[in-house]
């Protein structure tokens, strides 16, 4: 596109030549079918971290093989280039410049999303609101105040934070939270010995236990021991938190009230919204789902009555909300919807349309030419 | 009180307990006489199975299918079988009608290996197997699934499959008049007018034989006059009988409304006494029937079984579903497939003209027996032709045939042909082994119900697996001829620019249907793209070619190289059709996994890794002593 005199051109050549996309799919091609085969074991969630989500792969602890995003950020590069200084506009090669924009922005979609993108669940009671919704994957560690009557504060401190060795620690609060151990799968154990004297709360009477990671991710129960300062004696010592804790442990600070632990990350919305009705049925006479429905009410500002069904999602400010799951034979039926945020999602959308149509102008200046009719050159 | 006929025998069987008495049972049924009926009247009664409303016929096909692994048997149709078992159980028990492969499964139950059947045996030496190995066969249904070995797998799913079969026996039992009432003052006494009835003609005497049989208790045995006998047999009979209420399979009686949605019941679940009036007076309908049919009245038998079959408020596509199975295209378009292969042979070795013009005829009539075949699956599913990985192995035979047939029209050299019949052979092949598993047309889970999508991801993309194997077999031809006719550089060279062209083709719908897959996937589960086995498996093909593409642009690969990339292909696209299924992770774990597969397509990468490296080397080899030649001779 870009018009460049030859023998700058020439010298430039290297960011643009097919060879590097050639070597590149080569070894996405690697990528792919290793980190599929993997998925039998690590489950979906840990492989595409390790081999998909990842800028490198590490081995014996070392960064040393590139990770599918490294190798798509390079095919991201040289396609660029390739649009920019060597692209002819000619006849027969403008499919080609089409589709090679068609998937450029494909891949600008994939870095947007795999950056911008939040996503979590929302489970909701029949009858019951929600404004909240809760990452799949990743962990927060929350101090909450509770000595507000109409609301809780609630101060967060997510994945990054978390890792020993870290220390939390907040201007509204005077505690200091420093991680000693962290697990993140574990049983929690009823202690087999008496605890130390510094230990505290909980960790008096339970301990916890590494066990390996489980591959369906989100059964995963993290835990770790902190020690707690800046209370005075008494308050100050080890505690142990740990996901889904029965007993939350609470701090008196400034006076205040507040409730510490460790969850998965929560994201508010500025809306809210309330299930009506869920509703399931199987194809007559078996167990094969038909379909799956939640009646759901709207509400920011007034209310909207909305139907959420599969391959039917909502979708509200930015965030769309899926059908994803339910229970039922409980107290009262319970739906699951998936919440997502994604900036890159129209990126498919658009490059799909691109791609066609320079796919289709390619195929019709090429085929008639590749899928020759033997005959022509007699008759002609 | 009201006391349904079910709890009044429930207290009769405790009283032929408590009183010692045993009776042989009459075995007096009247075999039906298919010479006189048209047995196809049956075909199309509707019934709803596995959520399903279907004709009797395509229950008796797939039954049929899952016993014998054959939609008939030697000397009968499916509908003839099935409507024998129903109304003739006990000639049924020793037909010889499962198919046991396994003579671990048939030593295990101590069943003699039965050559000369060719591996079938009857449900009356399984039965007796299954009677005398219970504790062994209790084990094994006790393990996990995933803990079986392969023979227990078999066992457990034979011993399913024997009472599935003894339930569809049992369906009509309660409607067949079979219970001889020995006393005619007993007749009289209940209000029959004959002395051969059905359980459920009790129906209505449910009160009067409670009272007979409390009277009958109150006897002293010693005492017992010939009525007093005949109520005797006839409490043991109806005992026996009420044994069969299990077998509900069969349900044949629609619900008062919505018969689409709502559940139909079978004629044995009258006897919970919760059929409404409408349904009570179906059975009464089909209780005439069966009985005509039962006594050889099958003048009458055919007007009432008629007025039925009209009465019931479902017929949509019922009769072109019978036809369907009837002419069974995509057998006939198999065995012209292969007629077309066989006469390309000649041709090749003749050289006869006549002969290719014969085969591109046989090849063209084969491929519209093939259309018409999904076009008819389309109409009676009211689906897009492929919803299932059975009608993506039809679809992408047709999509293949086609390409074929237009490249054969475009160059007439035999290509064409080719490429059409051996992948038509091939894939009609192993459809018809896919249909033995079941029902084709069975219903789809929630996910998958969209006939917007199914039409535009799913028909995209098994388009793209039917280009991509099309582009695989030019490349195979392609290094055919370079190594057997080195010399004609104009076919090898035409060979070549078909290759890309198909590729070409192939990576269009290939791309399309992966990010259509993806726009479905964020439709319906919040995300574009999540590395889930299937989304690989598709993004693999589309990777593939693109390194084909641009390793043609770079000049890494050329002509041999690109072919033997080409029949590389075929292995992405078997292992992203079939091969993801096999890891039963992901979302899109909703095709069937078999053990077999894995090692068919393990054999399959073998042999096209093999080609392909072969051919590509055999290929370098034959051009460098070219070379050599020359410089020899210069």
């Amino acid at each position: 596109m870009l018009n460049l005199n030859p023998s700058l051109k020439k010298e430039l050549a290297f960011l643009y030549t097919p060879h590097i996309f050639f070597g590149c799919l080569i070894w996405l091609m690697v990528l792919l079918v290793v980190g599929t085969l993997s998925q039998t074991k690590l489950g979906i969630y840990q492989s595409q971290e390790l081999y998909f989500s990842s800028w490198f792969i590490e081995i014996f602890g070392l960064p040393i093989l590139p990770g599918a995003r490294l190798v798509m950020a390079i095919m991201f590069f040289n396609l660029l280039f390739k649009i920019l200084l060597d692209s002819p506009i000619k006849k027969n090669r403008i499919g080609t410049l089409v589709i090679h924009i068609g998937a450029f922005c494909l891949l600008l979609g994939g870095f947007l999303t795999a950056y911008g993108n939040v996503e979590g669940s929302m489970a909701i009671p029949e009858g019951e609101t929600s404004n909240i919704f809760i990452d799949y994957h990743d962990l927060e560690f929350a101090v909450i105040d509770l000595s507000n009557e109409t609301y809780d504060e609630i101060i967060s401190f997510s994945n990054e934070y978390i890792e020993e060795g870290a220390v939390i620690s907040g201007s509204s609060f005077p505690a200091k939270f420093t991680i000693k151990t962290f697990y993140r799968n574990s049983d929690i154990l009823r202690r087999s010995d008496p605890a130390p004297d510094h230990y505290r709360g909980v960790a008096q009477r339970f301990e916890m236990k590494s066990i390996p990671i489980d591959p369906e991710y989100e059964r995963n129960q993290a835990s770790m021991l902190v020690d707690v300062t800046g209370l005075g004696d008494g308050v100050d010592g080890t505690y142990l938190f740990f996901e889904n804790s029965p007993v939350p442990q609470s701090f008196t600070m400034n006076g205040k009230s507040y409730v510490v632990g460790i969850r998965k990350k929560q994201y508010p919305l500025d809306f809210s919204i309330e299930l009506i009705d869920f509703q399931r049925t199987v194809h007559p006479g078996t167990q094969t789902p038909k379909t799956y429905k939640s009646i759901v009410n709207l509400i920011d500002g007034g209310k909207r009555r909305s139907l959420i069904e599969m391959n039917e999602p909502l979708r509200h400010k930015g965030y769309t909300f899926y059908q994803a799951s339910f229970s039922e034979g409980g107290e009262k039926d319970l739906t699951v919807l998936a919440v997502v945020k994604n900036y890159g999602r129209m990126f498919p959308y658009i490059s799909s349309i691109v791609i066609c149509i320079g796919m289709f102008i390619h195929l019709l200046l090429q085929i008639p030419r590749l899928i020759a009719k033997i005959r022509t050159g007699a008759s002609s | 009180m009201k006391y349904t006929l079910k709890i009044v025998l429930m207290f009769s069987l405790l009283s032929v307990a408590l009183s010692g008495h045993t009776l042989q049972a009459q075995e007096n049924i009247a075999s039906p006489a298919s010479d006189t009926v048209d047995i196809d009247i049956f075909a199309n009664i509707v019934i709803q199975h596995e959520g399903r409303l279907k004709p009797l016929d395509t229950f008796a096909r797939n039954q049929l299918l899952l016993f014998s692994e054959k939609s008939s048997l030697k000397n009968k149709s499916a509908i003839e079988w099935l409507i024998g078992s129903m109304f003739d159980p006990f000639t049924a028990f020793n037909e010889k009608i499962f198919k046991i492969r396994n003579n671990k499964v048939v030593e295990a139950l101590g069943i003699e290996v039965d050559l000369v059947n060719k591996h079938t045996y009857s449900f009356s030496q399984i039965i007796e197997g299954i009677e005398s190995n219970r504790d062994m066969l209790q084990k094994i249904l006790i393990k996990p699934q995933a803990e079986r070995e392969p023979t227990e797998k078999q066992l457990a799913a034979l011993y399913f499959k024997s009472f599935a079969f003894l339930d569809i026996c049992r369906s009509f039992t309660c409607l067949i008049p079979d219970i001889p009432i020995d006393n005619p003052e007993l007749v009289q006494e209940l209000g029959f007018d004959r002395n051969q009835v059905s359980m459920y003609d009790f129906l209505p005497k449910t009160a009067k034989l409670r009272q007979l049989l409390i009277q009958l208790n109150e006897k002293d045995s010693n005492s017992f006059t010939e009525k007093d006998k005949a109520i005797q047999n006839l409490q043991f009979y109806l005992s026996k009988k009420l044994g069969d209420q299990e077998s509900i399979v069969l349900k044949i009686i629609p619900p008062d409304s919505d018969p689409v949605n709502n559940q139909w019941v079978a004629p044995w679940e009258h006897v919970n006494g919760n059929f409404t009036d409408t349904q009570l007076a179906y059975l009464a309908d089909l209780q005439t029937c069966v009985t005509n049919f039962h006594f050889k009245n099958y003048e009458k038998f055919e007007t009432q079984l008629n007025a039925f079959k009209s009465s019931i408020p479902y017929k949509k596509n019922i009769d072109l579903e019978v036809l369907f199975y009837k002419l069974d295209l995509f057998t006939w378009s198999l065995a012209l497939y292969i007629l077309t292969f066989l006469l390309l042979l000649i041709y090749w070795l003749s050289g006869k003209k006549f002969i290719f013009g014969l085969s591109v005829t046989t090849v063209s009539l084969s491929a519209i027996l093939h259309v018409t075949g999904i076009i008819l699956r389309m109409i009676i599913r009211n689906r897009p032709p492929v919803s299932t990985l059975y009608e993506s192995i039809i679809f992408v035979g047709a999509v293949i045939v086609i390409f074929g047939l237009i490249i054969e029209w475009r160059q007439r050299n035999t290509l064409g042909t080719f490429l059409a019949c051996s992948a038509g052979v091939i894939l009609q092949f192993i459809g018809i082994k896919f249909s033995i598993e079941g029902d084709t047309m069975g219903m789809l889970v929630a996910v998958l119900d969209s006939n917007f999508w199914l039409s535009t991801h799913v028909v995209t993309i098994v388009i793209g697996y039917g280009t991509t194997f099309v582009a695989g077999l030019i490349g195979h031809a392609y290094l055919a001829i370079a190594i057997f006719k080195p010399g004609n550089k104009k076919l090898i060279d035409l060979m070549y620019k078909n290759a890309v062209g198909a590729t070409l083709v192939s990576l269009f719908f290939t791309t399309l249907g992966t990010i259509l897959g993806g726009i479905w996937a964020d439709q319906s589960w919040g995300r574009f793209w999540g590395w889930d086995p299937k989304e690989n498996g598709a993004m693999l093909i589309v990777l593939w070619l693109l390194m084909l593409t641009h390793g043609r642009l770079t000049g890494i690969l050329r002509g041999p190289g690109f072919a033997a990339g080409l029949v590389l292909g075929n292995i992405c696209v078997a292992l992203a059709w079939f091969g993801v299924n096999l890891l039963s992770v992901g979302l899109h774990n909703y095709g069937f996994t078999e053990s077999q597969i894995g090692l068919n397509i393990l054999i399959f990468s073998i042999i096209e890794i093999s080609i392909a490296f072969v051919g590509f080397i055999v290929i370098k080899l034959n051009e460098t002593t070219q070379k050599s030649n020359l410089t020899t001779q210069t």
